[in-house]
């Protein structure tokens, strides 16, 4: 057990969730930043970008990303990699000792996924991929789930949608056409929305539930913006599908625009059980204000970031806060929590174990849409080769 | 005590019995969405999940009168449909794909009492929280004079019992 604090290490810089993560590290005293860094090869616009958060928090930016790995200090890597490079990265970090806080979701090919998951167990480290489950209301789902006051759950039905964005530009007259295996998740104008928002309410059900998902059906979409119709991936997707033991379980999300929910966007589920059923609600309880205070209006677009997925853009664009909600659940510190579990040695609840399942879930909902069919789960493991890296420019 | 309103006064004037409170049907649903749905756009998603008791025999016919209220939102036929659940579990969720691109999934869940909608434009949204679990909101009684489509209940048996999405014929 190293001594307090624990060194972080970031990997990936401004335009990521490192924004938002490093801050969450930074404020909590069991921690201590140490460097930015990244892989080798990166593109200048993100190699300024890393060297971009590295400057705002007074950190160096070392760009021999094994030499970062073999520090010391270092015990937490903090990794917001786009997810075409999260998953080597990861296996990286965890073959140098390294406990893990990744973004989600956690890897886009199945084999990079079992890579990580065999990476974390040979090394014995500890993980956490961001998530909801540290939220109140998701632990008062499971409160009610666990002291039997549902009854037996019968099944869940959970919508989670982003209000960011300028709605209304997508070409509804050009259907979506899947394409499987999904590539191009994360790109500066859109990223994969089933993927990205979809991933919340995939693991929270198997959280809630301990049971994994057997069979989905799921259909991809662009309702609403051009920009994701522009890149060819999706703003919106479906799933349903079935739990082991017969679960009925449906799913809707996506990104819809800022003006289309009067707070962050619909984050909800209906838990069907045998003798009640319940609506959990984020944004319930919560207190309704109506004030003559300067009604809410969406940002200017910003050129560089126009679905506003980042902190940093948010604040150069000028986003106000929307007040007419006022959350009565306190929000709560995926990080304190995941350094909670280091403290205390034991796994987090959303390790790479359960992170790797809702990611093969993805994967077959992307199938399902590619192929129009019902994919059941697990997926079937391909006879893989010897795996192969990409070559990394020497250091 | 209080003093009585006017119009309180007025009703009993008439002989009429005073109602704490209007009984609301799905045809005020119906109304209030169908005047509502310009303002968000082309409607592309439906969610409409109705908690119930009803008869593991009833359920198909149910959800087929769903589905033909979706099909009336969204505005477009049904192209394909898959059924997922079981009638016998009072469990059942129906994932519709329309015409246009848009979807829709439409559920039973029992026991309970409620009807939950969200309908997704592309230019905004609506919702209908009939307080399933909330706030003491009385269910909307489902009543409908239109029988059940059985080009639509059809599907949905042959889906439930196959486990597998089924097209839907032009009607």
């Amino acid at each position: 057990m190293p001594r307090l604090p624990y060194g972080v290490l970031l990997v990936s810089g401004s335009h990521t969730h490192q924004e938002d993560y490093a801050a969450a590290f930074a404020a909590d005293p069991r921690c201590r930043l140490v460097a930015v860094t990244d892989e080798a090869g990166i593109d200048r616009r993100r190699a300024a970008l890393n060297r971009r958060l590295a400057k705002q928090l007074g950190l160096p930016y070392l760009t021999d990303f094994g030499e970062a790995l073999g520090r010391k200090d270092v015990q937490i890597v903090s990794i917001c990699a786009p997810p075409e490079r999260r998953g080597r990265i990861a296996v990286r970090c965890a073959q140098a000792g390294k406990h893990l806080y990744l973004d989600k979701s956690l890897a886009p090919r199945l084999e990079e996924v079992d890579a990580l998951v065999a990476a974390v167990e040979a090394a014995g480290v500890r993980s956490q991929m961001f998530s909801f489950i540290t939220q109140p209301w998701a632990a008062h789902a499971r409160q009610l789930v666990a002291e039997g006051r549902l009854g037996q759950l019968r099944a869940i039905h959970a919508d989670v949608f982003f209000a960011k964005g300028r709605t209304g530009t997508a070409d509804l007259g050009s259907p979506r056409r899947e394409a499987y295996p999904p590539a191009r998740h994360q790109l500066m104008q859109a990223k994969r929305e089933l993927d990205n928002v979809g991933v919340y309410p995939i693991t929270l059900i198997h959280w809630l539930t301990g049971r994994k998902f057997r069979s989905v059906h799921a259909i991809t979409a662009n309702y609403f913006f051009r920009e994701h119709q522009q890149q060819d991936v999706e703003d919106f997707g479906l799933l349903s599908g079935t739990l082991e033991g017969g679960m009925v379980v449906s799913i809707a999300a996506g990104r819809y625009g800022w003006t289309t929910h009067p707070a962050s966007g619909i984050n909800r589920m209906l838990l069907v059980g045998s003798r009640r059923s319940v609506v959990v609600d984020a944004h319930r309880p919560r207190l309704e204000m109506h004030t003559d205070e300067a009604p809410w209006t969406p940002p200017p677009v910003h050129p560089r970031d126009p679905m506003a997925f980042w902190s940093s853009t948010q604040q150069e664009s000028g986003v106000r806060r929307k007040q007419t909600w006022v959350p009565l659940w306190p929000a709560a510190s995926d990080v304190s929590y995941f350094l909670d579990c280091l403290g205390a040695g034991r796994e987090s609840e959303m390790s790479v174990f359960p992170a790797a399942h809702a990611a093969e879930v993805l994967l077959a909902a992307y199938r399902s849409a590619s192929e129009g069919r019902v994919v059941t789960l697990p997926l079937a493991r391909e006879q893989i080769e010897p795996r192969r890296t990409r070559p990394l420019r020497p250091s | 005590m209080p003093t009585p309103r006017k119009s309180r006064d007025k009703v009993r004037a008439t002989g009429a019995a005073p109602r704490s409170r209007p009984a609301l049907t799905m045809q005020d649903l119906y109304r209030a969405v169908d005047a509502a749905r310009p303002r968000i756009g082309h409607p592309v998603f439906v969610r409409y999940t109705r908690l119930g008791r009803e008869d593991a025999g009833a359920l198909v016919a149910l959800l087929a009168r769903m589905v033909a209220d979706a099909q009336a939102w969204i505005g477009r036929p049904p192209e394909r449909l898959w059924a997922n659940g079981s009638a016998r579990r009072g469990q059942v969720c129906v994932t519709v794909q329309f015409q246009s691109g848009a979807t829709a999934l439409v559920g039973y869940a029992a026991p309970g009492d409620g009807l939950d909608l969200l309908i997704l434009g592309n230019h905004g949204s609506m919702t209908y929280d009939s307080g399933i679990g909330f706030s003491g909101d009385t269910p909307l009684p489902y009543t409908l004079a239109e029988p059940a489509d059985p080009r639509l209940q059809a599907a949905i048996t042959r889906s439930l019992e196959s486990g597998e999405p089924q097209p839907l014929a032009p009607s």
